[in-house]
């Protein structure tokens, strides 16, 4: 028989009679500061040997937390603490509300905490600047690394371009060193030219396959970083067709390598009525490097000017003391293409809606940015929607993140961000060298698994997996988000939940309460 | 790591910051210096529609809980910094707590409240575990003599007077996140702003649309039909010295019309504005909705007259066939300027503003969230992580 | 009278904590909106429950993703069930509620209280 305690707050407007014929060993009123609360509850529950606790009353509500974490620090169990609100319950309702809660009581079981080893090691899909950034960070707070890189050579996308960024930092002078520090580092292994082919495991201890020139490699690490990068796209739609005198902004640094004297210049943005800040950043950029190598003169044609992030404005005010022209347009402009020139003609909303026509002989166009690697992530069921939950680097599986272009479109500041916050996770994750994880919150009984794998189908979190040996499917605790989403839907409800099992489900609902 | 951090501020960049320090096992003091944590964004309202529009506000309370529940965070309120020194790569900082309520008495009975006349007790935002006492509002602050709320405390939480408690602590490295003082809108005279009572900042509304669950945001069953919003008040604005984009105006403006709407179909919204800022993944579509059912004017009313309805002057906005349009409610899109505590706090822990006054970090001490320039909810929690990393990361490679 | 409402602890039951609640109201902590099952939907009902309300995070912001969109589709199939068995469909809800929206909280419970009061005149 479990050993419960009822705890009566100060000004709960109860009485001991209300507990008359409860099951419980001791019943004591408790005083009105948090701190005593705490001190008297732990102090109780230890001299009596309680099994659990029932707080009845009127605390406000941040001070059940404060109390779950004051018992979790006395080493007591603080999911054994059931906590009744009576606030607007008169009599009877009380005196129900205190039934419900020792009913709820009855079906609490305590679950099992569990500490496993971890690989303390992360995994990093993707060289360029946030899989380097969460490299550099990871190496500064000691842990190893493995960097897997498609290309012949670190870097990413802005390791190609060249300089001319208005940043505290000088992003290319930045990747070339921490290029250098990296490759110098012993626990810093680089696999370049070289594919991911399949991940196994799960957080703690992933296992990665990887495709090297020499042959196929495994790997082993506690986490996963995914920098996959982002590819473009031409917009299409705009029935614009690439050409000597139409070229898309991702061939800029290409052209402006070459002393290729054109005359005038037009920048094309916000092709998809929204744009992008990295598209205006790239055109202001490639504006300035024009206006500085080949004197042309320069126009940008946007719908909005993106001007929200913090080089923007000053980049775009420099752009126009330096003699650019910005014009805004709703209504796509007109294209004409004849020999040497390509002719826009759009009415401008900041000039009366005047129509504007000017001959170009070089027309540079905002091509649409996609994220990179979706097929890795369908493969590995790795998926992070718009979700202020997940926001900046989580994503549905744990130990897993997503950083920089593949995630959101970014800026270097950005992507340094999120490497950075990336290799803060997975310090917390696996610094300490062993993972705690709750053993048995969720579990198949395996006996009654009738091998449907509705749970490994619907998981949202990848933690339900499948078990050949035992023919059934297990749900692995560590990656495990208990959600319960698998408990609700398991047609042989043989996936318990503790704590939310259906009997204690019934039991609730039949005595009420909260 | 045994180490132990300060950080100023409980706002979300300097909870995201102490739950990232204390996860890496590092002893946290977050002090704050109203009555409770949660910041600015604690007062925001849900912008969901019939979809979520990820503007995070609740994220806020979850995060509180969070921070209540780390035991390594120490919560400080109604707690400043009064003293800096700095040795051998440490920090002395001297704290100072102001003690007239006592949060560790205070259960949030709600006794004080009634017992008050001038409504100056009161509780900053629903997750607060202790109410607070508006110095402002306050007789006793004003000099006079009244102790209605500490007689009504059965706990005697408050007493005014109790002195404020100041001590020592010594820590390793120090956080800034102070935070933000939404622009003013007063300066810009000719809106109106505080001088007819329709015209309201974004912020009004949003603690408006917060406490109650339909339109009528004055309380006094009046609703809002043909409302405005103007962008950009106090933002890329050369004469008032913000000659920077707030980066959050659009997007709170926006939603909060997409709220009106969904709230009151009939609605109608006209916005005012410059370009439209709409980075962010998944944010398109909130803007796409908008287009489809609100108007857009591209220009800024020069003035507002205060009759009934309000009278927007557009001179000089360009290609309109008006030069006046009239708006039952006018909503400014107030962005973020630098706290006017900047310069105090830049002196006392000895870092450097950047040109428009925000601040700037330093070894050992860093900045976080909107004190070092414009940054939405989630920005704001994920700079808090970014600059927590950092210094971890500084901090390990000292110890190794 | 008696309305049961299932909660999802991330969002719904942190704003219900913000509130006044009715007597009325009886709450049932889940974690999350996903745990719910049909069968407790109309064991509510069967245990005498007037009304039923799921109260889930936003569709696109629910913590394990699809949890509040699966809430919401048990309580539409049993909303089917309760139509074949001839009661109202309309006492059993589901609606979105942050947990930063203790107003919305009251006004869906207050609503839900306002129409079973009509159905029962």
């Amino acid at each position: 028989m479990a050993r419960w305690g009822a705890f009566i707050c100060d000004g709960a407007g109860v009485d001991e009679s209300s507990l008359a014929g409860a099951e419980v060993v001791v019943t004591t009123t408790l005083p009105p500061q948090a701190g005593d609360l705490a001190c008297k509850l732990i102090g109780t529950w230890t001299r009596y040997n309680l099994d659990g606790g029932i707080l009845i009353g009127a605390v406000p509500e941040l001070v059940e937390e404060l109390l779950k974490e004051s018992l979790r620090q006395a080493g007591l169990d603080p999911f054994r603490l059931v906590v009744v609100d009576l606030r607007g319950r008169d009599k009877e309702g009380k005196d129900r509300e205190i039934k419900a809660a020792l009913t709820r009581a009855r079906h609490l079981e305590p679950t099992h905490w569990a500490k496993a080893k971890v690989e303390q090691r992360a995994l990093i899909i993707g060289g360029g600047a946030a899989g380097l950034q969460a490299a550099l960070s990871l190496r500064q707070l000691g842990l190893p690394v493995l960097i897997v890189e498609k290309e012949e050579s670190l870097g990413g996308r802005l390791g190609k371009l060249d300089g001319l960024y208005p940043y505290d930092v000088d992003p290319q002078g930045w990747i070339k060193s921490t290029i250098a520090t990296l490759q110098e580092d012993p626990e810093v292994e680089i696999l370049t030219a070289s594919k991911p082919l399949a991940l196994a495991g799960q957080v703690g201890d992933f296992i990665l396959e990887v495709q090297t020139p020499t042959g196929a490699v495994t790997r082993r690490g506690g986490a996963v970083v995914l920098a996959l990068g982002s590819k473009v796209r031409w917009p299409q739609e705009s029935g614009l067709e690439p050409g000597p005198r139409v070229v898309g902004l991702s061939r800029l640094d290409e052209l402006t390598r070459f002393r290729l004297r054109h005359k005038k210049v037009a920048f094309l943005l916000d092709l998809d009525e929204l744009g992008s800040r990295v598209g205006t950043l790239s055109a202001l950029r490639g504006a300035l490097r024009i206006k500085d190598n080949w004197g042309s003169e320069v126009h940008v044609l946007c719908r909005h000017l993106k001007v929200d992030g913090k080089p923007l404005e000053s980049m775009y005010r420099k752009a126009r003391d330096m003699g650019v022209l910005f014009f805004k347009y709703e209504e796509f402009p007109q294209v004409t293409e004849s020999g040497e020139e390509v002719t826009l003609q759009f009415k401008d909303p900041d000039l009366e809606y005047m129509v504007v026509e000017e001959a170009y002989d070089l027309l540079i166009v905002e091509e649409e940015i996609l994220p990179a690697g979706e097929e890795l992530m369908e493969a590995w069921s790795v998926s992070q929607p718009a979700n202020v939950r997940l926001y900046p680097v989580a994503t549905n599986r744990k130990g897993i993140y997503m950083v920089g272009c593949c995630r959101d479109e970014m800026d270097f500041p950005g992507a340094i961000q999120d490497g950075t916050v990336a290799a803060g996770e997975i310090y917390a994750l696996l610094g300490e060298g062993d993972l705690l994880y709750e053993e048995d919150r969720v579990k198949v009984r395996s006996e009654k698994c009738v091998f449907c794998l509705t749970c490994v189908r619907i998981c949202p979190h990848g933690a339900a997996e499948i078990d050949l040996v035992q023919e059934a499917a297990f749900i692995n605790p560590a990656a495990c988000q208990a959600c319960g989403m698998c408990a609700a839907d398991c047609p042989a409800q043989a996936i318990v939940y503790k704590g939310f099992d259906n009997e204690g489900i019934m039991a609730q609902l039949e005595m009420g309460g909260r | 790591m045994k180490a132990s951090a300060l950080v100023i501020g409980g706002g979300p960049a300097g909870i995201g910051a102490a739950l990232e320090l204390a996860a890496a096992g590092i002893k946290v003091y977050l002090v704050e210096k109203e009555g409770a944590v949660g910041g600015w964004g604690a007062r925001y309202v849900c912008k969901a529609t019939d979809k979520c529009r990820q503007c995070s506000a609740c994220l806020i309370p979850e995060k509180i809980q969070e921070v209540y529940q780390e035991p390594l965070v120490e919560i400080l309120t109604n707690t400043q910094v009064v003293g800096f020194a700095e040795e051998a790569g440490r920090f002395q900082v001297r704290l100072q707590r102001e003690q007239t309520l006592d949060p560790a008495l205070c259960n949030a009975c709600g006794k004080c409240l009634e017992a008050c006349p001038r409504g100056a007790v009161e509780r900053l935002n629903p997750w607060a575990v202790a109410y607070s006492i508006d110095k402002e509002k306050c007789a006793v602050y004003a000099g006079e003599n009244c102790d209605l709320c500490a007689r009504a405390c059965p706990t005697g939480a408050i007493n005014f007077q109790r002195p404020s408690a100041s001590w020592d602590v010594s820590v390793d490295l120090v956080v800034a996140a102070t935070g933000h003082q939404p622009f003013d809108a007063r300066r810009k005279y000719r809106l109106g702003y505080g001088r007819f009572p329709r015209v309201i900042t974004g912020l009004e509304l949003e603690e408006a649309l917060n406490r109650i669950e339909g339109i009528d945001i004055f309380g006094d069953g009046w609703k809002p039909m043909n409302v405005a919003f103007i962008q950009c008040v106090g933002s890329r604005d050369v004469q008032e010295g913000a000659e920077y984009c707030s980066r959050v105006c659009c997007k709170y403006a926006l939603r909060l019309a997409g709220l009106m709407r969904h709230r009151e179909p009939q609605t109608q919204v006209t916005f005012y504005y410059m370009d439209i800022q709409t980075g962010g993944k998944g944010f398109s579509e909130v803007y796409q909705d908008c287009r489809e059912h609100f108007a857009f004017v591209r220009g800024i009313p020069a003035k507002i007259d205060g009759s009934d309805p309000l009278k927007l002057h557009l001179d000089g906005v360009s290609g309109q066939s008006f030069t006046t349009r009239e708006h039952d409610l006018v909503v400014l899109s107030v962005g973020i300027t630098p706290s006017p505590d900047n310069e105090e706090i830049a002196r006392l822990l000895t870092l450097n503003r950047d040109e428009h006054g925000f601040l700037k970090g330093r070894e050992g001490v860093y900045v976080a969230g909107t004190a070092g320039g414009p940054r939405d909810i989630s920005e704001s929690l994920a700079h808090g992580m970014e600059t927590a990393a950092k210094a971890i990361t500084k901090l390990e490679g000292r110890e190794g | 009278m008696r309305i049961v409402v299932f909660c999802c602890e991330n969002s719904a039951y942190q704003a219900a904590r913000q509130s006044r609640l009715p007597a009325e109201v009886d709450l049932i902590r889940l974690p999350c909106g996903g745990r719910v099952e049909v069968l407790h939907l109309l064991r509510a009902f069967e245990g005498g429950a007037d009304g039923v309300l799921v109260l889930t995070c936003q569709e696109d912001n629910c913590q394990s993703l699809h949890g509040s969109a699966r809430a919401r589709h048990r309580v539409e199939y049993a909303k089917e069930i309760l139509k074949e068995i001839g009661i109202d469909p309309e006492r059993l809800q589901w609606h979105p509620v942050t947990s930063n929206m203790g107003p919305r909280f009251q006004k869906i419970v207050a609503d839900m209280v306002e129409g079973l009061k009509l159905a029962s005149a």
